[in-house]
């Protein structure tokens, strides 16, 4: 599985339900793995991964079709190299991999930007702390990402 | 003992201060708190009422006026509340079986504190006393 050493990945987070409405930055709630993002693991067989996109693949406006939101989610940035540099405790260090979207959304623009970042699923024996700091500390690198 | 019936989970590292984040109007952080269980809301109303009682409750020990939090709701039907002021950063999280985590990180020091699976109606001295000192930082 390739893995990104640079460039900006981009995360969709619905906001609608947040307060406020309009940050201008994720916050640790939006790094936790989404069901979907569960079934997906589940379905290839990979390690559990946070749905992002590459920002040099994929537009915000393809990735909301792929996602089937619509303008509620908002779009922010990552830059891979601060993501790959996070160290908490004894977590491994987090990746961002190239994750293939299964047919039909493969076939849809911008696909092949899709990515995961790995690292982020609580293993047995990881002290809940770690992971809520890991998601503080990647909440801190995120900024407002246009397209 | 935490609300799961087995004992609540506590772990207290290196000491240390906080402080907040999101100044938020008071006003409208008071509708959104009474939409979260509306029909069209991110929450059940059973855990709408839960948090609501909750931050009444942070508001009684702290006293008003609480700063209101940056906030969300979470896919299953937890709750996640936070403040940050600089390095500081205090989390508290309704989980999806109704208990309560908190935790607090200094960024630039190695001091962390918080507590797991405390029931909602109980807040702890060691929240109470955390959360005040990151709103006072």
């Amino acid at each position: 599985m390739e893995e990104l050493q640079d460039g900006v990945v981009f995360r969709l987070a619905t906001v609608k339900h947040d307060f406020p409405p309009d940050s201008s930055r994720l916050r640790f709630w939006h790094f936790e793995l989404s069901q979907n993002d569960r079934s997906h693991a589940e379905k290839t067989g990979n390690p559990p991964r946070l749905s992002v996109f590459d920002s040099e693949r994929t537009t915000v406006a393809q990735a909301l079709a792929i996602r089937g939101v619509d303008q509620e989610s908002v779009a922010f940035g990552l830059r891979v190299p601060e993501i790959r540099v996070i160290r908490v405790a004894s977590l491994d260090p987090l990746r961002v991999v190239r994750d293939p979207l299964e047919t039909p959304l493969a076939e849809m623009p911008g696909a092949g930007g899709h990515c995961g970042i790995e690292g982020l699923a609580r293993r047995p024996g990881d002290p809940k702390a770690l992971v809520r700091e890991l998601r503080v500390r990647l909440s801190d690198l995120s900024f407002p990402f246009g397209s | 003992m935490g609300a799961t019936g087995h004992p609540a989970k506590q772990w207290v590292l290196p000491d240390s201060a906080a402080a907040p984040e999101g100044a938020e109007d008071t006003v409208l952080w008071d509708d959104y708190l009474r939409r979260l269980g509306e029909p069209d809301g991110p929450l059940s109303p059973a855990r709408a009422k839960q948090v609501r009682a909750l931050w009444h409750l942070l508001e009684k020990r702290l006293g008003p006026p609480l700063k209101p939090p940056a906030a969300g709701a979470l896919e299953n039907d937890g709750f996640a509340m936070s403040w940050d002021n600089g390095r500081h950063h205090f989390e508290i999280e309704v989980t999806a079986v109704g208990t309560l985590d908190w935790f607090y990180m200094d960024r630039d020091s190695d001091a962390r504190n918080g507590e797991e699976d405390q029931p909602l109606g109980a807040i702890s001295p060691g929240l109470i006393s955390q959360l005040r000192r990151t709103l006072t930082a």
